[in-house]
């Protein structure tokens, strides 16, 4: 403990020391600093090029990089002189003036660019390190423009649709929201909305989450290897930007398709200075199931949403967002047990430049609160809350070429749950976590090389050991251009809580938020990933990337063989190994991927009973994600008004423990059993977990719409279906009841959309 | 030309690898193949019965047993004879419609004697379990103190002699409800109250006023009286595990705990006493002694309610 808190310190002192002297050395060069954003909606333009070529110098020396998160850029240690300013971005117009810098001095440019509407109608606007290809060290950009060419049957794309057509993102169906990343499970995936923690943003109908692609600006998905800057999670990070409402016109928008209902709108509150944006979205497949898929399916999903935006000096703005999401749901439509949960989130995020300083400002705080219950419809037999309170305080600033990222966090989770029938062990009906902490990180070019070290400390009251867990990204240009690019991630990443799920169904989607309940350690897990990836021209990009993940501490249910007896906890360890491969293809009119996934998840648990069952008390088993091969595919083309899209998935099939038979059992524990009374505990004999595979999955999906141009606004109409060639592919086995229960049929939709002009 | 190029590339492998997967339709088959147990057996035979009743039940792919003919034929062996009876079938409706078969036959048992009990299929696979019953005991002696030793609440104490094993203490209690007219038993457990003394018998200390509480809890405010009572005690023959020892989950194990060879289940061998609850004294001493046994079940006529 001592040593761990000693090294704590010297790293911690290690890190002010090198801030202090970037500090002195800044001294008396010039900065230049600033925020890029999109002029409408200042949406942060994260890779825009910043040019700055020295007119006093014949050659024209050229300083320059690529802006950060938040659109943020700053070039330091210039010499005092004149300097021509070009700031780019693609499908912007490119923004060019002079300057004249002073000794020491540190200006701020921020820049809101135009979209150029020449290059808007002629390519697809994909900034760099983007599109299903576009993998560096795990990460992988989204742009919400992007969502659209998966076909979804809700009009508009999602995100949810979208993930799940990635390789490493296991979906067990199209219902439950659950996603499972490269071995982990939804639980240890981080969904960020504008920076605050939303628990469970997927809806009980797989295609959609409470992130439409109408709602976000861009995403960044980190499969695994992420930085300092996430902490809490060891499984994933999706760090969903919002987009800001328009700051000059009032719009909106309403679709309808016999999956969903929407309304979006937006506008300026004061002319240019702030805006607004909201959304109302309903599902409407339990009413319209039962005319298009031949029966009803009880599932139901709302959500609504609300942002407000002012915008202060050097574009730095300020944000605050509600979020409201509701799902409920039977997923065997032939069973009476119900799930609803319920997300509630309040963020607020200001993204600043002060006046007189060089370096960025990211707050965030915000209140996070989901509810869980699962059972009969009005008596759910097992309940859960949780709530989380954040204040996070992120700043960027620059030492010449190196990038400096660190901050400090305050997070408070309340959790609540009632699980008496589930767990037999010790369970705490409420409980209070306090955790805070700081990290650091700083990217550091070297030549071809660009490393990025980093730290993150945190400290957790009354519950865990303080913890520093080191993080390295790393990548490598072997020919100084983007087009290959090798990228490598190791790091350590632990989380305080752990989601139980119901049970040990791939379709259970009830989970209760807790601290780690097994071991008193926190859920731990050692990432390591290194990837390639090249352009192949004429629209092709390659990437590839082979990951390892060892996981320790994780809770599993202990395993019995009583139908519904109550189930205890117990503590795995977990090895993940996998590899994807994607080929994209981004030429107008077309735009395609193809991606294969391989994945091998293995836990392995130690369980006192084991020992009779197995002969050692140790036992490795393929948790029910392990979906071992995968593949992905798309393809949409633009024609004019027509636009086609067809997707098309394959996943091997999922483990579950085969059964050998039913009986049931009696106990002696204290008397002997009255058979003529009595009628037995139903019990399930089985020989070993997880040995069955389900079978294969692959489902084929087709959307074709056309845009129309009428007064007022652009009426777009798309027919499409879901199960093209009407695949029965199975959602789960419960094998407690050997009752098999399918994914959806063959569901064809139509849907029509309205935007104002 | 690219462009072309690019996305017929992509058709042909969408096309190829749908027509790969549709050629190659599955069909899922969860169960795995179960050449081990072949039934499941539970029960105990009992030397102080006349009748002994078993559960017999296939091992089977549905979670509840269809009601309809069992394909079993259960015999009861005396394994020092070889004499074997035929046990009859008899199907049971539970709640919420589920159906078990229990087997039965009239004989009787000599304690310290085996028997086995055999399921067998019409297509000769069967289980079997195979128990040795314990010897008889002296009939236990029931002293209802209306005070414990110093002044504390009243006492009972049953003290019982030649018995190494229990599987079984319980108190019933025949209740009748004044307004309905009902009359019902109620059994309470008191293995957990056993005590060993040194000397080696066994004494059970109940607090009489514990198991009243208990019923007027359970029977809730409608009038009710107590008709009679009974005590039940079991002595389990050699091989009988002592289960509150033993971890539920391993009890579950097909494995786990089972005697059955070739199926689940387990059958225990007992020697059991059903007196009443009360003390029983020659005339004009006051030492309790053994009183008269009588029938487990007082009277079939009276519903079971209620098992703790």
């Amino acid at each position: 403990m001592i040593k761990r808190l000693r090294t704590i310190i010297v790293v911690t002192a290690g890190l002010l020391f090198l801030l202090l002297v970037s500090e002195q050395a800044s001294a008396q060069s010039a900065t230049i600093q600033g925020l890029v954003t999109d002029r409408a909606t200042g949406r942060a333009l994260e890779g825009a090029s910043i040019a700055l070529r020295e007119l006093s110098d014949v050659e024209g020396r050229m300083h320059g990089m690529a802006a950060v998160q938040n659109g943020y850029y700053q070039v330091s240690g210039l010499e005092p002189g004149e300097y021509a300013l070009r700031i780019s971005f693609i499908g912007y117009v490119a923004h060019e003036d002079t300057l004249t810098l002073e000794s020491g001095e540190s200006r701020t440019v921020s820049i809101a660019l135009e979209p150029d509407a020449t290059q808007l109608d002629n390519v697809i606007v994909s900034p760099p390190e983007t599109g299903a290809a576009g993998l560096t060290s795990g990460r992988q950009r989204l742009e919400a423009i992007e969502f659209g060419r998966v076909p979804t049957p809700g009009g508009t794309g999602d995100l949810a649709s979208y993930l799940q057509a990635m390789p490493g993102v296991v979906s067990t169906g199209d219902r439950g929201g659950h996603l499972y990343i490269r071995g982990g499970t939804p639980a240890q995936n981080m969904v960020l909305v504008d920076g605050t923690l939303i628990f469970q943003p997927f809806h009980i109908l797989g295609f959609f989450s409470a992130f439409p692609e109408n709602l976000v600006s861009n995403a960044d998905f980190y499969a695994g290897g992420f930085g300092a800057r996430y902490n809490g999670r060891i499984s994933s990070v999706i760090d969903v930007k919002m987009r800001t409402g328009d700051r000059y016109q009032t719009s909106g928008s309403a679709s309808i398709s016999p999956f969903l209902a929407e309304v979006i709108a937006e506008g300026p509150i004061s002319h240019e200075k702030s805006s607004w944006i909201g959304s109302v979205r309903r599902s409407l497949v339990e009413e319209t199931s039962p005319l298009f898929l031949g029966q009803k399916y009880p599932l139901r999903f709302e959500s609504q949403y609300l942002k407000f935006t002012h915008f202060g000096e050097s574009d730095s703005r300020c944000s605050a967002m509600a979020m409201r999401t509701y799902d409920r749901g039977r997923l065997d439509v032939d069973q009476d047990d119900v799930v609803r949960w319920n997300n509630f989130v309040l963020g607020s995020q200001c993204v600043v430049l002060p006046v007189g300083t060089d370096m960025l400002f990211d707050i965030n705080a915000g209140l996070s609160y989901v509810s869980n219950e699962t059972g009969q419809s009005n008596n759910p037999e097992l309940t859960s809350s949780a709530m989380r309170v954040n204040l996070d305080v992120n700043l960027t600033r620059y030492f010449g070429l190196m990038q400096f990222d660190y901050g400090v966090f305050v997070h408070i989770h309340s959790l609540k749950s009632d699980m008496t029938e589930l767990i037999g062990g010790p369970q705490v009906d409420s409980e209070h976590l306090l955790s805070t902490g700081a990290y650091a990180e700083t990217t550091i070019p070297m030549g071809n090389f660009r490393f990025t070290p980093g730290a993150v400390f945190a400290y957790h009251k009354d519950m865990y050991a303080p913890n520093l867990d080191p993080r390295l990204l790393a990548s490598w240009q072997p020919m100084g251009r983007e087009q290959e690019q090798l990228s490598a991630a190791l790091g350590i990443y632990r989380q305080p809580l752990a989601g139980i799920t119901g049970t040990r169904d791939a379709g259970s989607v009830f989970t209760a938020w807790m601290s780690s309940p097994v071991s008193g350690s926190q859920l731990k897990a050692v990432h390591a990933l290194l990837g390639w990836r090249q352009s192949l021209g004429m629209g092709f990009q390659l990437s590839a990337e082979g990951y390892r993940k060892w996981m320790q501490n994780l809770p599993v249910p202990v395993w019995s063989t009583l139908v519904q007896f109550t189930t205890e906890l117990a503590s795995a360890d977990g090895a993940v190994y996998g590899g994807d491969i994607r080929l994209e293809y981004n030429r107008a009119p077309f735009y395609g991927f193809i991606g294969y996934g391989y994945s091998h998840t293995e836990y392995e648990t130690s369980q006192e009973h084991f020992t009779d069952w197995f002969g050692s008390s140790s036992r490795k088993y393929h948790p029910p994600h392990d979906r071992r091969h995968q593949v992905n595919s798309m393809l949409s083309a633009d024609f004019g008004k027509y636009t086609a899209g067809i997707r098309w998935e394959l996943g091997s099939g999922l483990p579950f423990t085969q059964p050998m038979g039913f009986d049931e059992l009696f106990s002696f524990r204290d008397r002997v059993p009255l058979v003529k009374y009595e009628y037995g505990t139903p019990r399930v004999i089985l020989e070993d977990l997880y040995q069955g595979r389900m079978l294969t999955y692959h489902r084929l999906d087709f959307s074709l719409e056309r845009s129309f141009s009428i007064p007022l606004g652009e009426l777009n109409l798309q027919v499409g279906a879901i199960n093209l060639y009407n695949q029965k592919n199975m959602f789960y086995y419960d094998v407690y009841t050997h009752r098999r229960v399918d994914q959806l049929p063959f569901a064809p939709y139509f849907s029509l959309k309205y935007e104002t002009n | 030309m690219a462009n072309q190029t690019g996305g017929l590339t992509v058709i042909s492998i969408l096309l190829l690898s749908w027509l790969i997967t549709t050629g190659c339709n599955e069909t899922f088959e969860p169960w795995q193949e179960n050449d081990q147990y072949y039934f499941s057996i539970y029960g105990y035979l009992d030397a102080s019965a006349d009748t002994q009743w078993v559960r017999v039940m296939p091992v089977r792919e549905d979670l509840l047993l269809e009601p309809g003919p069992i394909d079993a034929s259960v015999t009861l062996t005396h394994m020092e004879s070889g004499n074997t009876v035929a046990m009859n079938d008899s199907l049971y409706e539970f709640a919420h419609n589920t159906y078990a078969y229990n087997f039965w036959a009239t004989t009787n048992l000599q304690p310290g004697q085996t028997y086995r009990i055999t399921a067998e299929r019409r297509d000769g696979k069967s289980s079997h379990a195979e128990v040795v019953l314990p010897p008889d005991f002296p009939t236990p002696t029931v002293f209802r103190r209306p005070q414990s030793p110093g002044g504390g609440p009243p006492l009972d104490i049953i003290t019982i002699e030649g018995v190494e094993r229990f599987a079984d203490i319980r108190t019933i209690h025949y209740i009748h409800f004044a307004n309905s007219g009902q009359s019902y038993r109620i059994p309470f457990i008191h293995i957990q109250d056993t005590l060993r003394r040194a000397s080696g018998e066994l004494t059970i200390e109940i607090n009489p006023r514990e198991d009243t509480g208990k019923l007027g809890a359970f029977l809730g405010g409608a009038p009710w009286s107590v008709f009679h009572q009974q005590i039940f005690i079991a002595s389990a023959g050699p091989g009988f595990h002592y289960f509150p020892s033993i971890d539920e989950k391993m009890v579950a194990l097909p494995e786990g705990i089972s005697n059955v060879v070739n199926g689940v289940g387990y059958l225990a061998g007992l020697v059991s006493k059903t007196i009443p609850y009360e003390s029983c004294f020659e005339n004009g001493i006051d030492i309790p002694v053994p009183c008269e046994t009588e029938p487990y079940v007082w009277s079939e006529t009276i519903p079971l309610w209620g098992i703790e």
